[in-house]
């Protein structure tokens, strides 16, 4: 008994040395561990929102890139899970993430342990294999920013309406070039512009009316971003209209 | 179909980096240098924000080389490689398990591996002509992303070996993204002049990945060569360096790796011979672009998987201090 509380309390110590900064809470996951109770204190609310900056603070370099990589993978195999997929992923990782330091901290002192090594340079390699890195956690930041940008542009943009100026514009511009390069003039007229169908945010087909010295015809197109960025669209002639 | 996308991005920048990993002698630790190819990603991701938010702000000068110029040198070298540098220095100076400052050279590699995985996936994601975009990629982009930060990490290995710091602090920004503006300037100068034209374009389409495979051959030499500079500086700075706990043997471990990598090596050559016989019968030189790559990374998982047997070999009649010496 006497020697079982002496682990324990040894264990402690190594983790308390290990930590570094604010160690309580971890030594707190490490008893709850040990009588496998759970308490609302686990619970981790800056890993809920910045898991990353969390992780790379308490240099677990390894866990923050697999929680980069993690939605990366998710959404390329499941598109559509992503959104149920990342909100179940950050909850579980704001649950679990002391214990998972605890773990990852156990992990590191036994394998020092093992080294064979006087105890102070134990000690010494411990605090030095642990601790937490300020750099690192404005690094995640950083990455944690960059993320929202990239998912913010991610966000496919409305392309115009198929009654706007701009497309009407656009179409009237395309028309005069073809017909300045087969030796027409530029008189040309864009009217009953109507919208027939969409692919999401990608494509927009339109349909119209090109009034020429000619004569008329009722084509239909399809307009597509070039640079949704700079707001830069295509449209596509795909013939006459059905 | 997806997954076979997945793999055709990550695949490729894993295969260098482990060749990079076993030319220079797997002296730093698996771990650090997969993890560095994990935390590759933060640093594309960063990267990729920076050049969204530069593009909102960005004034297009309508000409095609200045744009060429801008987008190559400062968009493409300049902001990636900072990133890349950035993701080295936090990760490799905070990693317990980074011995020597040779490691940083191999770490430098596999964070621009993963880089160029998330970059992969990214030009590969819902494009029909996906495997003609990943083999081009595999021959070009993925190795180019990974020599140029190599050269950097080199860099950076010198600023722990003494003597003008701030140069090599400097030269590990600038090398890299000296190599990545050259890579991407041709190919950015040649999609822009070739906007807009169509049939049969000769020399002028294939002219610019000429240029920037040269520019990726350039990058592998200025690797090797550093790698083994830094090596014999480390040396003499240093004399025999400890090794880690990795170095230990031992044979069966050895021989299951490089079984597996040459067994990797036959599966990549078999598709290969696939790739270019049907090109040859069917007249369709995408197949044989597809094939081309193939064949390197056969040859590449083939090298891993012979150095893996030769260090075998030669430690198998030695004791593992003379294993140490040797490889040092």
């Amino acid at each position: 008994m006497d020697g079982e509380v002496r682990a324990i309390r040894d264990e402690e110590a190594l983790l308390r040395i290990f930590v570094g900064r604010n160690p309580e809470p971890f030594v707190h996951a490490l008893r709850s561990g040990k009588t496998t109770k759970w308490s609302g204190s686990l619970f981790n609310p800056v890993c809920l929102f910045f898991p990353l900056v969390w992780f790379f603070y308490r240099r677990m370099f390894f866990y923050g890139a697999v929680l980069m990589v993690a939605p990366i993978i998710i959404a390329v195999l499941f598109p559509n899970a992503i959104g149920t997929i990342g909100t179940g992923l950050s909850g579980a990782v704001a649950v679990i993430s002391s214990w998972l330091y605890v773990t990852y901290a156990q992990n590191r002192i036994a394998s020092i342990e093992r080294s064979g090594q006087p105890e102070s340079v134990r000690d010494e390699l411990i605090r030095k294999a642990g601790g937490t890195s300020v750099a690192g956690a404005v690094f995640g930041a950083v990455v944690t920013a960059a993320w929202v940008v990239v998912a913010l542009a991610a966000i496919p943009k409305s392309l115009p309406a198929c009654t706007s100026d701009a497309v009407r514009d656009t179409i009237r511009n395309g028309v005069i070039e073809q017909r300045q390069q087969h030796g027409f003039d530029a008189s040309v007229t864009v009217t009953d512009l109507t919208e027939t169908g969409h692919d999401g945010q990608r494509s927009r087909s339109c349909e119209f009316t090109i009034s020429t010295p000619q004569g008329t015809n009722r084509l239909q197109g399809e307009m597509s971003w070039v640079n949704p960025a700079t707001d830069q669209f295509k449209m596509q002639f795909k013939g006459p209209a059905h | 179909m997806r997954f076979l996308l997945l793999m055709a991005a990550v695949l490729p920048p894993v295969v260098i980096v482990a060749y990079v990993h076993g030319r220079d002698g797997n002296t730093a630790a698996p771990r650090l240098v997969w993890e560095g190819f994990l935390l590759g990603t933060c640093a594309g991701i960063v990267a990729l924000g920076t050049v969204h938010l530069l593009s909102r702000v960005g004034v297009d000068s309508g000409n095609a080389l200045v744009k060429a110029l801008t987008d190559s040198f400062f968009r493409a070298g300049l902001l990636e490689e900072a990133a890349k540098l950035a993701t080295v220095v936090i990760f490799a100076w905070n990693h317990a398990d980074r011995r020597a400052p040779h490691d940083l050279l191999v770490v430098a590699a596999a964070v621009a591996g993963g880089f160029a995985a998330l970059e992969n996936i990214g030009f590969l994601l819902d494009r029909s002509d996906w495997p003609m975009i990943a083999a081009t990629r595999a021959l070009l982009s993925a190795p180019g992303h990974i020599f140029a930060a190599a050269v950097g990490g080199a860099c950076l290995a010198y600023t722990e070996l003494g003597g003008g710091r701030m140069l090599w602090w400097a030269m590990a920004l600038i090398l890299p993204a000296m190599l990545h503006g050259l890579y991407d300037f041709p190919l950015m100068l040649g999609s822009a002049a070739l906007q807009g034209r169509s049939g049969d374009l000769g020399y002028a389409a294939v002219l610019p990945l000429i240029l920037s495979a040269a520019v990726v051959l350039t990058g592998a030499v200025l690797t090797s060569t550093a790698s083994r500079r830094v090596h014999k500086r480390q040396s003499d700075h240093q004399g025999i360096v400890e090794t880690s706990i990795h170095h230990d043997p031992w044979l069966s471990r050895h021989q299951f790796r490089g079984r597996i990598w040459r067994i990797g090596g036959i599966v990549l050559l078999v598709i290969a011979i696939a790739f270019m016989t049907a090109s040859l019968f069917r007249a369709e030189i995408a197949l044989a672009t597809i094939g081309l790559p193939c064949a390197f990374y056969a040859w590449a998982c083939f090298s891993r998987g012979q150095l893996l047997l030769a260090r075998w070999l030669t430690i198998l009649p030695m004791d593992r201090g003379w294993n140490k010496r040797l490889f040092r």
